[in-house]
């Protein structure tokens, strides 16, 4: 059994939000403020917290305008349950699969509620929504008529504090083919059928300020909870009865000598001479227990030198990380074993867990992670294994590219009318299109050059080195000669060095990912005999890239060169390849001969005809290295114009940003409403 | 080899070798053991079993073991897999008992049937509106409303019925709903995946349609829950039982003990029932049985199908007392506490339990033996256990016992009004007629008296005798308990309820006393002991269509016969054929019949 679908609605930027969830890890990659930490805090509310409350902030801007229509509705006296359908709720949906031939359904039998035989899904939902008669509450006080802007304010202002308390969560079992075939069920048989566990961000490893840094010892104790429970593996309990004899033997020593020590202490109560209190001496009783023993006064220590054992916190913060986080899994299957009644899905947030590990390390932990649950369970001879989905949230590259993209689910930000909400798009689903060997390509790809197409705002792909190196300067010139018009510098954009024989492998990945993309690429005119030749001389060109994105037409030079900038763009795509950087001019046909033709001065580019010149051009380029052709002109002579169809591409690659970084400042500004804070924080 | 001698054996030892040498002793208590280790065999294979417990076996002892076994052996499992051990029973009685001996273990859900099925079919709301329309009762209901729509299906209020809110089922439907959707596979695995194991009690009263799609759907096959089957099919007694259960796969385990009766009371029983042997608890233990017939009567006997061939009604009282004296010279203690008369029979001694005069006022027995009329409902089932509760000052069971019939203590006045009238009451109780009784209640509300009741009391007051209309038979009936002293009607609902030495049949079932008078005779029409007795010679096959009855009558004759510990006396007022008699020689012996001498 696993959850298949996980479904929020109306909570923050997950208005409404599906995620399918693969049965062993899903990794969550998105820009930040995409709605991925919200994920986790929705699940969180509803199934950790004792009675789960959101506030009116919680709720998804979009839904603001329910709240709106359901008091219009109210003043325009409509019924009861029409006003309730316009009031906002916030929703959790949790379709779990079953194998129809698992012999036992566990806690989820009582969440199945249909009887067709064709079905092997239950849907769980849980909703934060109005109490039952509680319209009237709600929007007490308000004024009739139309919704005026001081009374919008007030509204939301009252909303706040009716929210809170007008408002309750109701769990219920939903017939996966007739939503209107429910059956109430109370919180507790949610708890029972989903466990979770949280591995936060904030681990409070680096935090050297606090006095609590033994963080792992602290796990120690969790795990010896758990190993005392009657249903933990027998070996553990053996180990938890051994520690608890070993300090019931201590305690026995102390009832001895130290006790009688202790009551030379305690003056007798015969002393007072106070009546009553005869014959009622005092006595002490020391207790010790083996969770406070472990969480109090144990310490994890790593062996060092001479005998020396170096505390917890002195080692890097990397191994720390990962030791924090392999013990938290292995406590989660200690506590899973421990349940009396086992749950049905185990789900683990882990959320990045590349903090302070290098590369490879974050490579290898993703690539374990899955393999550690299964090991937990053959291990430990464990009765039944342990269902646990991991949910891993990541900025990392590493991580996510190592992870393989069918396992990838991208958090998209998405602008509509100026509210903003997330679409999770799903890799596996949106490319289950592309073919087999392409999939492959793009994996070996994402995996070997380390791209971060999944965390860029922007991308551009390009042929090879020269542009690689070239770009920033020609960006920086750019923008230094067009102070006002969007910048690139203020954005993430990612550089791909793919080049125009598989550039077009990457359009589907790309227009799935809604990613504004640059694709520099080259003429590469060819004659008759498919050799290179310069571009007047050309009849076809080799360019893959460029025969897809003009399909079968004429993709001779000639009618590349005729294309207007209409036909450039496809979707967020936009191709950029030489033209003449004069009307008539001469045209180069790779990066380098382009940038040679743009500053024929400084190259010594000569020739009568334009023709001639691209000639010169061809054969200058026969005599170069190119990357050493590339440094130079990066770091020691910029004084170069760029050429202008690289100009083009810039210009339009810039603007049009949903993550525009300085926008979205803009956007946070009116937040900081506490000036002075900052002003202190700066001296 | 030679025992060493127990006084040469440390305390202890010799204290275990004593016990065991003494349970060596106990015929019963082996046959018990072998029994039981016999379910936990089964238990241990996961095979389905049915326990055969005669009369006096200690079949819930066996049960509630065979509990603690699963208890044990699961503890842990079970919880960590959401599964629980499903418990059976007829009554809500037994599940109290059940609930009580297993200290209410949230291992264990014990529940009726109707409750459990209700348990296992409420969450599929959509498959029983698919399914109601197709039952009997349903489709006049539906088309009134026009359609289930969404409206939740309900079981609480236990009648049929739709209203804007909800649909109401009843406890047949409940039954027949859950046999519907056992023809569905996922709802059978779901049943299995909650109730691995599946123990039912009194089997043979568990609804006969149930058990048969559990004989079509689980046993013998893949993916059932493990049965466990408790009870007796000799014991049958309520009409939609399944009886005997009989399945190829089920292990059948007898339990041939009988720890109530005493050898010669347990060796009748043996032969009227060889295929179950009983072993008792001390062979040397003395008791007495007798069996009385009236065949040397010369008057006239009683005609027509209900009453043919039984004495007259007065015949009958002295033939009764007759045997009283009989029993009394031969040293029965015939008091209260220890003996009881089972009447096999509608015939109402009535002179003797103390209401003379109810009988003749009622056209049908059922009227005042079923509770059927709603003047002795109310007496029997409300006012009677109330005056009860407040004569042994128990407060708060009297106001349970009028339940919702009752304005509310809202201040000492109410109470102090509660108290004058109760008194009131229970001098009339005394002294008075019913009718001095019903108006009272009448006048002061206090308690209230149902609805049914005052509407016919109100038709009553209302019928004009000069309109030349004649009396209907009800409003006469009515008319004539009336004038009845209320006192009868204690009697006869201290008769009802069984504290009295007289018992009705079904109240009889699981009990046991000291001494049995049983007296067996006619007045309905489903019981002829004659005939049961001829066919039970065995010298003829029982013609198909008579097996039934045969098997209803001879399950009553067993259980009543098998009530008492020590002393065993049956009466038959009826008259008995010759292969009649033959088979109660055959059964009791010949020296314990005799003819009353009338």
């Amino acid at each position: 059994m696993y959850i298949h679908k996980v479904i929020i609605r109306t909570f923050r930027l997950l208005a409404d939000a599906e995620l399918v969830l693969e049965d062993q890890t899903t990794l969550i990659v998105g820009r930040n403020n995409s709605g991925k930490t919200s994920l986790s805090e929705a699940i969180r509310r509803f199934l950790v917290d004792q009675n789960p409350r959101f506030q009116i902030e919680d709720f998804s801007i979009a839904s603001y305008d329910g709240f709106c229509k359901a008091l219009k509705a109210k003043n325009a006296g409509q019924q009861d349950d029409e006003i309730r359908a316009l009031i906002p709720s916030i929703e959790l949906r949790l379709l779990f699969r079953y194998n129809p031939q698992q012999p036992e359904l566990g806690a989820l039998s009582d969440f199945v509620i249909d009887l067709d035989p064709d079905c092997n899904e239950a849907l769980v939902v849980a909703r934060y929504e109005l109490r039952d008669g509680a319209i009237q509450s709600l929007f007490a006080d308000q004024p009739a008529g139309d919704l005026t802007d001081k009374g919008r304010l007030d509204l939301f202002q009252a909303l706040r504090e009716r929210v809170p308390s007008l408002f309750v969560a109701r769990i219920w079992a939903e017939d996966p083919n007739d939503p209107t075939n429910r059956k109430q069920m109370p919180v507790s048989a949610l708890r029972c059928l989903l466990k979770t566990g949280f591995v936060n961000a904030q681990r409070g490893l680096d935090d050297d300020t606090s006095r609590d840094t033994d963080v792992l010892a602290k796990i120690l104790e969790g795990l010896f909870t758990a190993a005392k429970s009657p249903t933990a593996d027998q070996g553990d309990q053996l180990i938890a009865q051994a520690l608890q004899d070993a300090v019931r033997d201590i305690q026995k020593t102390i009832e001895g000598g130290f006790r009688e020590e202790l009551r030379k202490l305690i003056p007798t109560l015969r002393t007072f001479g106070y009546p009553g209190l005869d014959g009622s001496e005092l006595e002490t009783e020391t207790t010790l227990d083996v969770e406070r023993l472990l969480s109090r006064h144990t310490k994890m220590r790593y062996a060092g030198h001479h005998g020396i054992l170096l505390p917890e916190s002195y080692t890097g913060l990397g191994i720390r990380n990962l030791i924090f986080i392999l013990l938290q899994i292995v406590s989660f299957y200690r506590a899973f074993r421990a349940d009396p009644a086992a749950p049905g899905v185990h789900l683990v947030f882990i959320e990045e867990p590349e903090a302070h590990l290098h590369p490879q390390m974050q490579e290898v932990f993703i690539r374990q992670v899955s393999k550690i649950a299964q090991q937990l369970s053959a291990q430990e001879g464990a009765p039944l294994p342990w269902p646990v989905q991991f949910i891993v949230s990541t900025h990392s590259s590493h991580v996510a590219n190592a992870a393989g993209f069918e396992a990838i689910r991208y958090f998209l930000p998405v602008s509509a009318g100026g509210v903003r909400h997330t679409n999770i798009k799903d890799l596996r689903e949106g490319l289950s299109e592309t073919p087999e060997d392409h999939k492959r390509f793009l994996r070996q790809y994402l995996n070997l050059t380390r791209c971060d197409l999944f965390f860029a705002d922007k991308a551009a792909l390009i042929e090879g080195t020269s542009e690689r190196l070239l770009l920033p300067v020609i960006i920086e010139k750019l923008e230094e000669a067009e102070p006002n018009a969007p910048k690139l510098s203020s954005q993430y954009m990612t550089t791909m060095e793919v080049g125009g024989a598989y550039a077009h492998l990457f359009f589907g990945l790309l227009d799935f990912l809604e990613l504004r993309t640059l694709i520099i690429t080259d003429l590469d005119s060819v004659a008759a005999n498919r050799a290179a030749c310069p571009v007047h001389q050309g009849t076809a060109t080799s360019n893959a890239c460029l025969n897809t994105w003009f399909g079968d037409g004429d993709c001779s030079p000639a009618a590349l060169l005729a294309k207007d900038d209409g036909s450039k763009v496809k979707k967020l795509r936009r191709i950029a390849f030489q033209r003449p950087e004069a009307e008539g001019g001469s045209c180069g046909r790779t990066f380098e001969d382009a940038l040679m033709l743009a500053n024929p001065a400084m190259f010594g580019i000569e020739g009568a005809t334009p023709d001639d010149q691209a000639q010169c051009a061809w054969e200058e380029l026969g005599k170069i290295k190119k990357s050493q052709f590339a440094l130079k002109y990066a770091i020691d002579e910029t004084g170069w114009a760029a050429p202008d169809y690289i100009l083009d591409g810039l210009r339009w690659l810039a603007p049009d940003g949903i993550a525009d970084a300085e926008a979205a400042i803009d956007r946070a500004a009116p937040v900081v409403d506490a000036p002075e804070a900052a002003v202190t924080h700066d001296g | 080899m030679t025992e060493p001698h127990l006084s040469s054996m440390p305390p202890k030892r010799r204290l275990l070798t004593m016990v065991e040498a003494m349970e060596h002793l106990i015929p019963a208590e082996q046959a018990s053991q072998r029994a039981l280790a016999e379910v936990y065999r089964c238990l241990e294979r996961k095979e389905s079993f049915l326990v055969e417990a005669g009369a006096g076996a200690g079949k819930t002892y066996t049960l509630v073991k065979a509990l603690n076994f699963l208890m044990d052996r699961y503890q842990h499992i079970l919880p960590h897999r959401h599964q629980k051990i499903a418990c059976i029973t007829f009554t809500n009685v037994a599940k109290d008992e059940i609930d009580t001996r297993t200290d209410r273990s949230p291992l264990i859900q014990c529940n009726t049937i109707h409750a459990f099925c209700w348990s296992l079919i409420s969450g599929f709301q959509r498959p029983l509106r698919e399914r109601l329309p197709q039952l009997q009762h349903w489709p006049e209901r539906i088309a009134e409303v026009g359609g289930l729509g969404e409206r939740p299906v309900e079981y609480e209020l236990g009648y049929r019925g739709i209203n804007d809110r909800r649909i109401s089922i009843h406890h047949d439907d409940v039954l027949i709903l859950t046999i519907a959707l056992m023809d569905n596979a996922k709802f059978r695995r779901i049943l299995t995946n909650k109730y691995p194991i599946i123990l039912i009690d009194e089997y043979q009263d568990t609804n006969a349609g149930w058990i048969d799609s559990i004989k079509n759907h689980f046993l013998g096959q893949e993916d059932s829950p493990q049965f466990g089957f408790f009870g007796d099919h000799w014991q049958k007694i309520y009409g939609d039982g399944c009886g005997k259960i009989e399945h190829p796969s089920l292990t059948i385990v007898g339990k041939e003990a009988n720890f109530r009766s005493v050898p010669i009371v347990v060796h009748c029983l043996n032969r009227m029932r060889p295929e179950l042997p009983q072993f008792v608890v001390n062979p040397n233990e003395q008791g007495n049985v007798h069996v009385f017939h009236t065949n040397t009567w010369m008057g006239d006997r009683r005609t027509g199908s209900h009453w043919g061939g039984d004495l007259p009604s007065e015949a009958a009282d002295r033939a009764f007392q007759a045997v009283l004296d009989r029993l009394d010279q031969e040293g029965w203690d015939l008091s209260h506490e220890t003996t009881k008369i089972l009447m096999l029979t509608h015939r109402v001694l009535a002179g003797r339990q103390g209401y003379p005069s109810i009988p003749a006022i009622f056209a049908f027995n059922q009227s005042f033996t079923n509770k059927e009329h709603p003047h002795i409902a109310y007496f029997a089932n409300a006012l009677e256990p109330a005056c009860e509760a407040y004569l042994s000052r128990k407060y708060g069971e009297m106001f349970r016992a009028l339940c919702s019939n009752v304005p509310a203590i809202r201040a000492y006045n109410d109470k102090k009004r509660w108290s004058e009238t109760m008194d009131k009451l229970i001098e009339l109780r005394d002294g008075g007629t019913v009718c001095d009784v019903v108006d009272h209640l009448l006048v002061v509300r206090r308690p209230r008296v149902p609805d049914a009741v005052e509407r016919r009391e109100r038709e009553l007051r209302e019928f004009d005798p000069e309109a030349g209309e004649d009396m209907p038979r009800g409003l006469k009936e009515l008319g004539d308990l009336r004038a009845v002293p209320y006192q009868e009607i204690v009697a006869l609902c201290r008769y009802l309820s069984g504290h009295s030495p007289f018992e009705t049949k079904h109240g009889v079932k699981g009990a046991e006393f000291e001494n049995v008078v049983v007296v067996v005779g006619r007045g309905w029409n489903h019981y002829n002991f004659n005939e049961m007795l001829e066919f039970a010679t065995g010298d003829r096959r029982i013609p198909a269509n008579k097996q039934a009855a045969f098997e209803r009558n001879r399950n009553l004759f067993y259980v009543t016969c098998s009530r008492p510990k020590r002393r065993l006396a049956v009466l038959f007022t009826q008259q008995l054929s010759a292969a009649a008699m033959q088979t109660l020689s055959n059964w009791f012996g010949d020296d314990t019949m005799e003819a009353v001498n009338l």
